[in-house]
């Protein structure tokens, strides 16, 4: 525990609080010879106790003023969450109309006048982040490129700035999902393993993984420990994750055969479904309660308050002496 | 009499400094008007920024590098509770990375963002530096109220600007305030070029731009056409889109000056904060203490 103040300069008017050691502040009775009294231990002692109330007096007040406060504290706790990379596509499919919510209002797809999925999808992951405050966050996009934004976080608004950014200007260009993957599961290499690693992807999923990539993506996923998860964006016209009778025709469908054929740990939520995110974060409860080790910080607490207090203690007892000293 | 033990100065002086005390806890505050501030900061990270001519404290680097450098040690110097926000531009559009945070809780995430931002994340390989500036100026205006744009670039318009279709400003001038900064140097200077992974290859040579003479206008001289390859700071360009647009214009020379023209009044978002004037009635008390301390040593009677 540390102690600081936050106007240290107040403490050059310290010295001030050393006078009523020099001036008592009693009333002063003249006598006509003082040989003549008797020494009284207990005259001598209040004499110095009251000096040194009001010394106490001056000196909260001196430290009040100077804003005592103790210091913030970093402890290091460890709790129940995960390291969460929000994968975010930001490519141009992303800025058509979602699937629910927008009827007859999508027939020209005027930017502007409809919900598209990439801002529902960061709606969803602003909520995603607001219940789940103890992960740490991460996130990055893709479109052509892979954009990492954002290293691993724990401050809450620092991630909810940057969902939000993507929602007020149209997505990229084209998708590159296999790039994105894999600059985010090439961002564990260099992190330590204190708590379950999730990748959470969200995206509409329109686009293809060739086979070289789909091996990369695997073998890191493998490498890493790393879970994924799909926030399932689906387009207005699109069939939606599960194949019809015509078998995966639909590229979100081939993408989601893959990631499930992997035989490693995957899960897809369709977005769509009210539930989905409800599902999605008590999955994440379930299963991601391994320990992590998060730091925490316990913000300053001012002191100043209590010095007063002291102060008016001290000077209540310094007036009442006053009041009652006798005039001979 | 108990009233007269009262009327003395040092008893009236002592009661002062705890009534004083007292009014303390009522938590006084007075409101005080202090200038905050809250930007979105957009980087050119088109190839031309990574040429070479612009330095750090004397320290050369590429465009890119010492305007990232330079703007987090700026911001460090801005006091708490300004916001800002961080955004790349490239082809003919601003992307928002980061809508404005606080800087000092979040020195650490935006220092890390800042840092990452790279040529690399370009999803476009032109660079059309007036349409760039207008849609960063109708990006910053969705934001909250009193976003400030700092739009930092080297102005270097790749394909160049077609004089009889220049692109239009639609926006009003001043209607987003802030500021453009330049940055390079004045003599032209040849452009690295790098491969996918990252890695360095040559230089972007006359050869490279030969077979795109159809990205220049018909009436451009042919000298610059032969020079599309090489770069410079473009200052007047820059300064013309700065007028235009109603924006201040600053060439980047080292963090003290960006600095300032950052806390420009023009810039500052009035704000009324609710001061703590405890201290001042502690000082108040701390006086009449000693005050009734040293009128009782005068008094004799």
């Amino acid at each position: 525990m540390s102690f600081g103040l936050a106007q240290p300069l107040a403490l050059l008017a310290l010295p001030l609080a050393l006078l009523p050691l020099v001036f008592h502040g009693q009333r002063v009775q003249s006598v006509a010879a003082l040989a003549s009294l008797p020494p009284d231990p207990w005259s001598t002692a209040a004499d110095w106790m009251l000096r040194g109330v009001a010394t106490l007096a001056a000196l909260a007040l001196v430290l009040g003023i100077a804003g005592l406060y103790r210091a913030e504290q970093v402890v290091e706790r460890i709790g129940l969450g995960a390291q969460v990379v929000m994968l975010i596509d930001s490519s141009g499919s992303m800025d058509r109309p979602y699937v629910t919510g927008n009827r007859g209002t999508s027939r020209a797809a005027v930017w502007g006048t409809y919900r598209s999925k990439g801002q529902i999808a960061r709606e969803l992951l602003a909520e995603y982040a607001a219940r789940r405050p103890r992960d740490m966050n991460a996130l990055f996009m893709f479109s052509s490129h892979p954009i990492p934004v954002l290293p691993l976080t724990d401050k809450p608004a620092a991630i909810q700035a940057a969902i939000e950014a993507g929602t007020y200007e149209r997505g990229l260009a084209s998708t590159d999902l296999g790039a994105g993957l894999i600059q985010a599961l090439e961002f564990f290499k260099d992190q330590p393993f204190s708590g379950s690693r999730i990748v959470l992807l969200v995206s509409d999923g329109s686009a293809v993984l060739t086979i070289p990539v789909q091996d990369h993506i695997r073998n890191l996923l493998e490498k890493y420990r790393v879970t994924l998860y799909w926030l399932y964006m689906r387009d207005q016209h699109s069939p939606g994750l599960q194949p019809g009778r015509n078998g995966e025709i639909a590229p979100e469908q081939q993408v989601h055969a893959f990631f499930s054929s992997m035989g490693l740990p995957y899960r897809a939520y369709p977005a769509e479904d009210p539930t989905a995110l409800k599902r999605a974060i008590a999955e994440v409860d379930r299963l991601q309660n391994l320990p992590i080790r998060y730091s925490d910080v316990l913000p300053r607490v001012d002191l100043s308050g209590g010095c007063y207090l002291v102060a008016l203690i001290a000077l209540a007892l310094t007036l009442g002496a006053r009041v009652v000293e006798v005039e001979l | 009499m108990a009233l007269r033990r009262w009327r003395r100065p040092a008893v009236l002086a002592l009661l002062l400094a705890a009534v004083a005390t007292a009014a303390t806890f009522a938590d006084p505050r007075l409101h005080m008007r202090t200038p905050t501030y809250r930007y979105v900061f957009v980087f050119d990270i088109s190839q031309s920024m990574n040429a070479e001519d612009a330095n750090y404290d004397g320290e050369p680097g590429s465009r890119l590098a010492v305007a990232k450098r330079t703007t987090l040690e700026a911001l460090m110097t801005l006091p708490c509770g300004t916001e800002a926000g961080l955004a790349l531009f490239t082809g003919h559009r601003a992307f928002l990375l980061l809508t404005p945070i606080e800087i000092c809780a979040h020195y650490r995430e935006l220092r890390a963002v800042l840092q990452g931002i790279s040529w690399r994340m370009a999803w476009e390989q032109r660079s059309e530096v007036a349409k760039g500036l207008y849609k960063s100026l109708a990006l910053v205006a969705q934001l909250p109220r009193h976003t400030r744009l700092v739009f930092i670039s080297d102005g270097h318009e790749a394909p160049p600007i077609d004089p009889e279709v220049p692109p239009r400003f639609t926006g009003r001038a001043g209607a987003v305030r802030g500021l453009v900064v330049g940055v390079g140097g004045d003599s032209p200077v040849s452009i690295p070029k790098f491969d996918e992974s990252g890695a360095r290859r040559g230089e972007w040579s006359a050869q490279d731009f030969a077979d795109r003479a159809a990205d220049w206008p018909h009436t451009a001289p042919p000298s610059e056409v032969a020079n599309a390859h090489l770069s410079a700071l473009k200052e007047p360009h820059l300064m013309a889109l700065a007028a235009q647009t109603g924006l201040a214009y600053l060439r980047l020379q080292d963090a003290a000056a960006l600095a300032a023209q950052l806390r420009h009044d023009r810039l500052a978002i009035p704000r009324s904060e609710a001061v703590d004037v405890r201290a001042a009635l502690a000082a108040m008390a701390l006086v009449a203490l000693l005050l009734s301390l040293l009128a009782q040593r005068g008094a004799r009677r």
